[in-house]
């Protein structure tokens, strides 16, 4: 009693034929469109169905580029053009978004439901007869590689930030380091000098001249150490957020001619010309007139310290809105543009060459940033040049002019 | 097998014409100026592929695969190295993708081989007044000797593959592949006899 082998086959045929159309129709995860080969729309399932809001009753028979006629417009009927001359097609997510323009399920940043879609040609008998095609929803999967690449970006942003940070620290280590050398050296100088001297006058050797040549030379190292360490003192203080002003009614100008005056010498020793303009009946303001003549000192020597043998430097007083400013410039050798944001931080001088040349602890700077926000002021480098000639001003100031009562 | 200096003209202008399409539909689809360099051509036993190609693809290969069918019948494939992949989807798409191929990445390569793909299979059907049917271009990620590997199982009659190297020109990069066709004997046979018969009307 065993049946036909040809109709085992078709019965076989007939059942794989119902599973496979059920499938397409009511449980693929993908959408599938058939079409005939005038894109006459001959199948939509299910998953069509339930996200395009179009029953299948409503599309069976119409053509697929009258259904959704913005195929065309974005050149989407090329690709069923080239399925119906037997090519397959692929519409990436990446390059066309999607297909059919249906609301996303999830998802709602996106307009439309994003789609990865395949569009083959349909072929009986060597004949290309309809056009099939597979349309998966991957909103899903684009929002996560967008948020992934999200990640990637903020992560490697940290790992870059991380890797300043720990630069910054390590040039921090440096600096202090390289100050500590600094500070050694520019203590030890000034005492080697005051201590030979002193012994040379000891051995009572000396005949009168060269007694008041030691005796100078002790006395000019003795400030030159002073000035250091009150500069230290100073840093220590502002460190520990321990300076504070002695607020009087102070006459700027007067300030700014005492400084003038106390470093006429170190001026003239370098043939420096200073020329000073000061806005005539200049108010008088609110400040700590030691400080307020530390930071002009600070600056003129400075500019004295970076000028050349006979050189310039030019002082200027005036008010500028409510404010008054005092800007110091000199022909000296201007500031490394690299360096100008550092000018005021401390310790820093722009190289060791520098310092070695020029001296000092590379703290003036940062002091008179100090004092000046201790002022509500505000403190300023510039540097340019200007033919072969380099500018340098060596700093500005601006202080709100409170004329006491 | 190798092809006579004529042959190995013809089928280079051919496929330079194909290769014209595809510049023209990757430009219009990325808009930006996709060249597509001008091919060189060569044929190999499909064995020999590895040392032919192992010194441009030294590790991992990406290859788009279509398989065809009809009356000429075999395996195209585009292949790229995998930073070539990786250069080519970041220079079509200019948005700055992650350090590997991902998904999205993928889909656009596979597209661009397809559209590759077609174009040459195209016209040697239209060359060959055959009709000839594609399957689904499949993105694959595997070394050069387990690609050829594939290629030859159960197909023994595949043995000969057309090799046309090319360049992706995109902005002021370069992105070398390859495109093979693994033929059988006579369809190779067929194909350059059409070809001649075509370079024969040509003049």
């Amino acid at each position: 009693m065993t049946e036909p082998k040809e109709e085992v086959d078709s019965d076989r045929d007939a059942l794989l034929n119902a599973a496979v159309l059920r499938w397409m129709q009511e449980l693929a995860p993908q959408g599938i469109l058939l079409t005939d080969s005038a894109l006459n729309v001959v199948g939509w399932n299910r998953w069509l169905e339930e996200r395009s809001g179009r029953r299948s009753k409503d599309v069976l028979g119409k053509n697929l580029l009258a259904l959704y006629p913005d195929l065309i417009e974005r050149g989407l009927d090329a690709s069923y053009k080239d399925a119906l001359n037997g090519q397959v097609r692929l519409l990436s997510q990446r390059f066309h978004g999607y297909l059919l323009p249906i609301a996303p399920t999830e998802f709602k940043g996106y307009a439309h439901m994003q789609q990865s879609v395949r569009i083959s040609p349909l072929s009986h008998d060597g004949k290309v007869v309809g056009t099939l095609t597979i349309i998966d929803d991957v909103t899903e999967r684009t929002a996560r590689e967008v948020e992934l690449q999200g990640q990637i970006e903020i992560r490697s942003k940290l790992l870059a930030s991380e890797k300043l940070a720990r630069k910054e620290s390590e040039e921090a280590n440096r600096l202090k380091d390289e100050f500590l050398a600094t500070i050694s050296h520019e203590l030890r100088t000034p005492l080697t000098a005051i201590v030979g001297w002193a012994t040379l006058l000891r051995s009572g050797d000396l005949d009168a001249n060269a007694s008041a040549r030691a005796a100078e030379i002790i006395c000019r190292n003795a400030h030159a150490q002073t000035q250091l360490i009150s500069d230290l003192l100073d840093v220590a203080r502002i460190v520990s957020n321990k300076l504070l002003l002695t607020l009087t009614s102070v006459d700027l100008p007067s300030v700014i001619q005492m400084t003038l005056d106390a470093v006429a010498p170190e001026a003239e020793s370098k043939k420096i010309h200073i020329h000073s303009t000061i806005e005539p009946e200049f108010p008088r303001i609110s400040g700590d007139a030691d400080r307020l003549q530390q930071i002009i000192w600070n600056l003129l020597s400075n500019a004295i310290k970076f000028t050349p043998i006979g050189g310039t430097v030019d002082v200027r007083l005036r008010r500028v809105d409510s404010e008054v400013e005092i800007s110091i410039t000199d022909s000296g050798i201007g500031i490394d543009p690299q360096f100008l944001p550092h000018a005021f931080d401390r310790f820093r001088q722009a190289n060791s060459a520098t310092t070695r040349a020029h001296g000092g602890l590379g703290l003036g700077l940062s002091i008179v940033r100090e004092l000046v926000e201790l002022h509500q002021g505000s403190a300023q480098v510039h540097s340019e040049v200007t033919g072969r000639e380099q500018r340098l001003s060596s700093g500005s100031l601006s202080l709100v002019p409170k004329v006491r009562a | 097998m190798v092809l006579t200096d004529r042959q190995n003209d013809a089928l280079a202008e051919l496929i330079n014409i194909a290769f014209s399409r595809t510049g023209a539909a990757l430009s219009e689809l990325t808009g930006q100026r996709v060249l597509l360099s001008p091919p060189s051509v060569s044929v190999h036993r499909t064995t020999d592929l590895p040392i032919a190609l192992a010194r441009y693809i030294p590790g991992e290969v990406a290859s788009i695969h279509q398989v065809f069918a009809g009356p000429v019948a075999g395996d195209a494939l585009l292949l790229l190295n995998y930073e070539g992949a990786m250069e080519l989807t970041n220079l079509l798409i200019e948005e700055p993708i992650p350090d590997f191929l991902d998904e999205s990445a993928r889909e656009v390569l596979t597209e661009v081989g397809n559209i590759l793909l077609n174009a040459c299979l195209g016209m040697f059907g239209n060359l060959l007044r055959v009709h000839v049917s594609f399957s689904v271009p499949r993105l694959h990620l595997e070394s050069l000797d387990d690609l050829v590997a594939s290629l030859l199982t159960g197909e023994d009659d595949r043995r000969y593959a057309l090799v046309v190297s090319t360049a992706f020109q995109v902005r002021d990069s370069a992105v070398s592949g390859f495109l093979v066709m693994a033929l059988s004997v006579a369809s190779l046979d067929r194909l350059l006899h059409e070809i001649e018969e075509w370079e024969g009307r040509q003049h």
